[in-house]
C-alpha cells in the first residue's frame, strides 16, 4: 500500500491552510485529495466580497481568497488530486479514493486533516410542507448554478432564511434581472450581518419578513406559488396571517451541517452538531486525524476557517514529527448557560500551548454578555461583549496558566444588567 | 425636521444612525460612521461583483468585481453591459476587464485566474 | 396495431407486460408520465407482506400469499435488491393481545407461517423497541424490496423482447370498433389492440369511464413518510408494525433495502389525484404514532419527507376482471396495499386466465426472464473496481458523494432498455440524489450526463415530468 505521510481530505478554504502551515511546519510528503475541478472549495463561487479582512486588511472576494491560499500551495509544490473522491476511511488511517484516472486507489496516511466542509440543510430536512417540485433548492445550489455554471435558475424568487447565504442570494438574482418578492426568516431577527440586510434587501426593496416561514408551497411540476404565516413565540402558525406569492422559484437557506461521512465510518466520535469532537490541538477521537473548518463547526469568517486550517496543520505536523508523544489527561468541554456549543470538547490539561481558544456560539441574542469559563465551577476567565448572537461565532482565549487540574470546563454567558 | 435612519454598514458593529437635512449623523461610535452616512445619503455606492463570459474550455464563466464602489445608480446598467462581455482566455486575477466603466472612474477587474 | 396494450406501467403494468414477453405477442405500453413507476409505485412502503393481515377467501389474500415465497427468484432474475427480513406486529396493551390472538388465526387460515414472540425474544431482536411493547406477531416470511428497481427491470425485461413503452401518454378516449379499441392519448396520438390492460392506479375508474364502464370507483388515499438517512445499521432490523385498524396497517417503521428507515404511512382519503403533497400536522400525527414504538426515531436524521395514493376500492377487494360490457378489456383496479407483493401472482392471473381467453399465448422461443445484471460499485472488490475504472474511466469518477456512485453507473442505465429521462429517473435506477444532500451536490452532474446522452441543451433537462426544467436559461448570451 502506498503511503503518503498527510493526507487532506479537502482543498477548500481549511485544507488549503492546513497544508500550507503543516509544509512549515517540515512535512513535506503531503496530499490534497479535493472532489472539484479545482481547488478552494466554496469559495469559488463566493464571488462577492467581504473575506480577508483578519488575515490580508483587505476585502476581497471568495475567489481572489482563495488563490491567494492556492499560490501558496503551489510556491511550495505540495501535491494535490482534483476530481477525486475519497470513498472510504478506517481507524488506521488506510483511505481509499476513486478518480477517472487512477482508479479505486488504497492509501496508508501517516496522519489526515479531515477538512471536508459541510452541505446543506434540505427541503426534505425542514421538512417542507406541499409538493416536491422543480424550482425548490438550496440557495447554494443556485449560487454554484448562476456563479459556475452561468444559468438562471428563475425569474420569480422567494427566499426563505435570512442568513449570509440566503442574503447573497437575493441581491445575486436581483443583480441577474430576476424579480426577488422576498426573503423569509423564521426567527424575530435577521441572522445576517447589518451591512447584508443593507446591500442585499434595502439596495433591491426587497422586503424581510421576519418571524415568518413557509406554510405551503403548490405548483404541478415547478414551484407556482408559495404561502408564508407568520409564527409566534412558539414558532406555532398564527391563523390569518397567510401571505401568498407567485413564484417560478424557492431558494432554502436554512442551514448548514458539518459533513464527516468518513469519520463516522472510521468510527471518530462526533457530537449533536454532527461536528467530531476534538481536544485542542483539533484531533478528533482516532488519534493522527484532525479536523477544521466547517467539517469541524460551521463558521462565518474565513480567516477564522483558515486559521484553524492553520492549527490542525501544525498538529498534524507535530503528530508526525513526535510519534511517541502521548495525550494527557484530559477536561472534558461543555456548553453551559445559553451556549449551543463549544470546541473544542477536550483540552489536555498539561498541553504545552501558548493558548487555547474556545470557539462557542449563544443560543439566542444576548446584550450586555458576561462569559464565563468554569472548570469544576470555579470561574478562571471572564469576558464581556456588548452583544453576541448566534450567527457569530465567538473565541475566548485561555492561556496555559489559565488551566487547572479539573474534569469539567464549561463556558456559560448570562446578560449582565 | 425629518432624519433618515441607516444602519451603518462599515464594522459589523452596525451602529443605528440617524441623519438630518443638513448631514449632521448622530448614533455612530466612531467616525467612520460619519463618513459612511454622508455619502450613503449624497452619494451611495457599491461594490458590485457578478460573472461575465469567458472562452475557457473547461468554465463558462470568469468572476469579476468592480475595484472601487460604483455609484448605485449605475448598477443596473453595469449589469447590463457585463451581460455582453466575453473574455479570452489567459485572464489573471486583478486584471481589468472593463476600463472607467460607464465613465464612471470605475475598473472592472477578474476575481480569478483562468489560464486555459 | 398491437395485441395488447397496457395502460399504466406501475409495478402491475411492468410485471404484467414482463410476463406477456414470454409470449409471441405485439405489446405496447402507455404510460402518463415521464417515467415508468410514476405513482403508487413510487411512494409506498415497499414491503413484501407476508400475508397474515387480508381476509381470508379475498383476492389480497391470494394473491399475497402465493407472491411472497417468489420474490428471491423474481429478484435475483431482475437485479432487484430484496431482503426477507420479518415483520413484527406489536401489542403494547394487554387490551390488544386478543387482536393478535385474531391474527394468529387469520395467518393460520391464509396459511402464513406465524408465532407470537415474548417481551424478552422482542427486545433482544429489536432493541429500541418501545418499553410498553408487550407481545408480538413475527412473520418470518415478510420482507421488503426496491419497488423501483422491481418496475424498471421488469419493463427493460418486457422491452428486451419487443415491447414499446410509449412515455408522456396519458389515454384522454377509447373508442371500439369490430372488437378492436383505439386508445387516443393527450397528445393526439392513436394507439390499436385487441385487448387493452387497465392498470391505471388512481386512475383506473378515470379509465373505466372512457370505456363505459362506472361500476367501480377509486378514491385516492394518501399516505404521507419520513425517510432516514442511513445512519446506522441495526436501528431497527424487522418491519414493524402496529395493531391494524380500519384505516389499514398501521404506520410502521422498516428499514429499506438501501439502509434507510421509512417511517409511515398516515391515511386520508383526499379528492386530488395528481399533486401529492405532505403537510405539518399530518407528519406530526406520523411521528407521534411511531414514537409509541420506536421511542427514540432520531428526527434529525431525516433527509425527505414524501407522500403517495393508494388506489383504494370501495369494495375492500381487487378489482381484477375482464370489463362486463367491453370483451378484452381487462381492469387490473384497486391495486392498493397488499398490490406491491401481490403483483407476480396477479400478473399470472391476469395473463394466465384472464388474457388467455382472448389471445393465443405461444411461446417465445428465445424468452429471458432475467436482465444483465447492472454494476453496483459498492458490491466490488477493490480489484474488480479497478477493473472496471482501467475499462471504463467512468466508473471512477464518483458523481454523488453521499451514495457513492459513479458517472458509469448512471450511463449504464442511460445506454440500456428503459433509460431514465429525468434527473428524478436517475434517481431511481441509481439512488444519485436519494442521500444526506438531496442532490445539492450531484444534480449538476446528473444534468451534465443527462443532457451530453441526449443531446439536449441542460436548460431542457427535467427534474421530474416535462415541464420541469431545473435551469431556465443560459444567464447570458451563450448557449446553454
Amino acid at each position: 500500500m502506498k503511503h503518503v505521510d498527510l493526507v487532506i481530505v479537502g482543498g477548500g478554504s481549511a485544507g488549503l491552510a492546513a497544508a500550507i502551515s503543516a509544509y512549515d511546519q517540515g512535512i513535506k510528503d503531503i496530499l490534497i485529495i479535493e472532489k472539484g475541478p479545482t481547488l478552494g472549495g466554496i469559495l469559488n463561487q463566493c464571488i462577492h466580497n467581504g473575506f480577508g479582512i483578519e488575515t490580508f486588511n483587505e476585502q476581497l472576494t471568495g475567489p481572489e481568497y482563495a488563490e491567494r491560499f492556492i499560490d501558496e500551495v503551489d510556491k511550495r509544490h505540495i501535491a494535490y488530486k482534483l476530481n477525486t473522491m475519497v470513498v472510504s476511511l478506517n481507524a488506521n488511517k488506510d483511505l481509499a479514493y476513486s478518480n477517472d484516472c487512477e482508479g479505486y486507489q488504497v492509501i496508508e496516511a501517516g496522519a489526515l486533516i479531515m477538512a471536508t466542509g459541510c452541505y446543506e440543510r434540505s427541503a426534505g430536512q425542514i421538512m417542507l410542507p406541499g409538493a416536491r417540485l422543480a424550482g425548490v433548492m438550496t440557495a447554494g445550489q443556485a449560487q454554484e448554478y448562476v456563479n459556475i455554471d452561468g444559468y438562471m435558475v428563475g425569474r420569480n424568487v422567494f427566499i426563505l432564511g435570512s442568513g449570509d447565504i440566503g442574503l447573497i442570494m437575493a441581491r445575486r438574482m436581483a443583480l441577474e434581472g430576476a424579480n426577488v418578492l422576498g426573503v423569509a426568516e423564521i426567527m424575530p431577527y435577521s441572522n445576517g450581518l447589518p451591512r447584508n440586510i443593507v446591500q442585499c434587501l434595502n439596495d433591491f426593496d426587497i422586503p424581510l419578513f421576519l418571524s415568518h416561514t413557509i406554510s405551503n408551497v403548490y405548483g404541478r411540476q415547478r414551484v407556482e406559488k408559495i404561502t408564508i404565516t407568520e409564527v409566534d413565540d412558539q414558532f406555532n402558525f398564527i391563523a390569518g396571517s397567510e401571505k401568498d406569492f407567485v413564484v417560478d422559484t424557492l431558494l432554502l437557506s436554512v442551514g448548514l451541517v458539518p459533513n464527516n461521512d468518513l469519520l463516522m465510518q472510521a468510527g471518530a466520535e462526533l457530537s449533536s452538531t454532527k461536528g467530531p469532537i476534538v481536544d485542542e490541538k483539533l484531533e478528533t477521537t482516532i488519534p493522527g486525524i484532525f479536523s477544521c473548518g466547517n467539517a469541524l463547526h460551521v463558521h462565518d469568517i474565513v480567516d477564522y476557517v483558515s486559521d484553524e486550517g492553520k492549527l490542525a496543520g501544525i498538529s498534524a505536523a507535530q503528530y508526525l514529527l513526535n510519534p511517541h508523544f502521548e495525550n494527557g489527561a484530559q477536561i472534558r468541554v461543555l456548553p453551559g448557560n445559553l451556549i449551543g456549543y463549544v470546541v473544542p470538547q477536550r483540552i489536555d490539561i498539561n498541553s504545552n500551548a501558548e493558548e487555547i481558544i474556545l470557539k462557542y456560539r449563544v443560543k439566542k441574542p444576548i446584550e450586555k454578555a458576561r462569559i464565563s469559563v468554569q472548570i469544576d465551577g470555579v470561574e478562571i476567565k471572564k469576558a464581556f461583549r456588548p452583544f453576541a448572537i448566534p450567527s457569530e461565532m465567538e473565541m475566548i482565549k485561555l492561556r496555559k496558566q489559565d488551566l487547572r487540574a479539573g474534569s469539567l470546563l464549561t463556558v456559560e454567558v448570562n446578560s449582565h444588567e | 425636521m425629518s432624519k433618515i435612519k441607516l444602519i451603518c454598514t462599515s464594522c459589523p458593529r452596525g451602529c443605528h444612525l440617524q441623519v438630518d437635512e443638513n448631514l449632521n449623523v448622530t448614533g455612530n461610535h466612531c467616525p467612520r460612521g460619519i463618513a459612511y452616512a454622508r455619502d450613503e445619503i449624497t452619494n451611495p455606492r457599491r461594490y458590485i461583483a457578478t460573472t461575465v463570459m469567458i472562452n475557457s474550455t473547461h468554465i463558462r464563466r470568469l468572476s469579476v468585481a468592480t475595484k472601487t464602489p460604483i455609484s448605485k445608480a449605475l448598477i443596473f446598467p453595469l449589469m447590463d453591459l457585463l451581460k455582453t462581455v466575453k473574455v479570452e482566455v489567459p485572464v489573471h486575477v486583478g486584471d481589468t476587464i472593463v476600463h472607467n466603466v460607464l465613465d464612471s472612474g470605475v475598473d472592472i477587474v477578474a476575481t480569478k485566474t483562468i489560464l486555459e | 396495431m398491437y395485441d395488447i396494450i397496457i395502460i399504466g406501467a406501475g409495478v402491475i403494468g411492468a410485471l404484467v407486460a414482463r410476463k406477456l414477453a414470454a409470449y409471441e405477442l405485439k405489446v405496447a405500453i402507455l404510460e402518463k408520465g415521464n417515467d415508468v413507476c410514476s405513482g403508487s409505485t413510487m411512494a409506498n412502503s415497499a414491503i413484501v407482506h407476508s400475508g397474515y393481515d387480508p381476509v381470508p377467501g379475498t383476492l389480497k389474500a391470494k394473491f399475497n400469499v402465493a407472491s411472497n415465497p417468489r420474490f428471491e427468484q423474481i429478484c435475483q432474475e431482475l437485479d432487484v435488491p430484496f431482503q426477507r427480513i420479518g415483520s413484527l406486529t406489536v401489542a403494547t396493551e394487554k387490551e390488544q393481545l386478543p387482536q393478535l390472538e385474531a391474527l394468529t388465526k387469520r395467518a393460520q387460515e391464509n396459511g402464513v407461517p406465524v408465532r407470537i414472540i415474548s417481551q424478552e425474544e422482542l427486545r433482544q431482536i429489536e432493541p429500541n423497541i418501545t418499553p410498553s411493547a408487550i407481545q408480538a406477531l413475527f412473520a418470518p416470511t415478510a420482507g421488503i424490496v426496491d419497488p423501483f428497481l422491481l418496475t424498471i427491470h421488469a419493463v427493460e425485461n418486457a422491452i428486451d423482447h419487443g415491447t414499446e413503452l410509449f412515455l408522456n401518454e396519458k389515454v384522454t378516449q377509447i373508442s371500439k370498433e369490430n372488437g378492436i379499441y383505439t386508445l387516443f392519448t393527450r397528445k393526439e396520438h392513436q394507439y390499436q389492440a385487441k385487448v387493452v390492460i387497465n392498470a391505471a392506479g388512481v386512475h383506473s375508474d378515470d379509465i373505466a369511464r372512457l370505456v363505459g364502464d362506472e361500476y367501480f370507483t377509486i378514491t385516492p388515499r394518501k399516505g404521507e413518510y419520513f425517510v432516514l438517512d442511513h445512519f446506522k445499521a441495526g436501528f431497527v432490523n424487522h418491519v414493524i408494525f402496529p395493531l391494524p385498524s380500519k384505516a389499514g396497517k398501521g404506520i410502521l417503521i422498516t428499514p429499506t433495502t438501501a439502509g434507510n428507515y421509512l417511517i409511515g404511512p398516515s391515511s386520508q382519503f383526499v379528492s386530488e389525484k395528481e399533486r401529492v403533497t405532505t403537510d405539518s400536522i399530518t407528519l406530526n400525527y406520523v411521528k407521534e404514532n411511531a414514537q409509541r414504538l420506536i421511542p427514540n426515531i432520531p428526527f434529525s436524521q431525516v433527509i425527505r419527507t414524501f407522500s403517495g395514493l393508494r388506489a383504494t376500492p370501495i369494495g375492500e377487494d381487487f378489482i381484477i376482471e375482464e370489463s362486463r360490457q367491453n370483451p378484452g378489456f381487462i381492469h387490473v383496479a384497486g391495486i392498493e396495499s397488499p398490490g406491491l407483493v401481490a403483483s407476480p401472482a396477479i400478473s399470472d392471473y391476469v395473463v394466465d386466465t384472464l388474457v388467455m381467453k382472448r389471445l393465443p399465448l405461444i411461446k417465445r422461443a428465445n424468452y429471458n426472464p432475467r436482465i444483465r445484471p447492472y454494476t453496483r460499485l459498492k458490491n466490488l472488490s477493490s480489484e474488480e473496481r479497478d477493473a472496471l475504472i482501467e475499462k471504463n474511466p467512468e466508473y471512477g469518477q464518483i458523481i454523488c458523494r453521499c451514495e457513492q456512485i459513479s458517472a458509469g453507473e448512471i450511463n449504464e442505465y442511460l445506454q440500456r432498455n428503459c433509460p431514465p429521462h429525468s434527473i428524478k429517473a436517475v434517481k431511481k435506477r441509481t439512488r444519485a440524489g436519494f442521500g444526506k444532500c438531496q442532490g445539492g451536490f450531484c444534480q449538476i452532474h446528473v444534468i451534465h450526463l443527462l443532457a451530453k446522452h441526449y443531446q439536449i441543451p441542460v436548460t431542457k433537462v427535467n427534474y421530474d415530468e416535462e415541464g420541469s426544467e431545473v435551469l431556465i436559461a443560459s444567464s447570458r448570451g451563450d448557449q446553454a
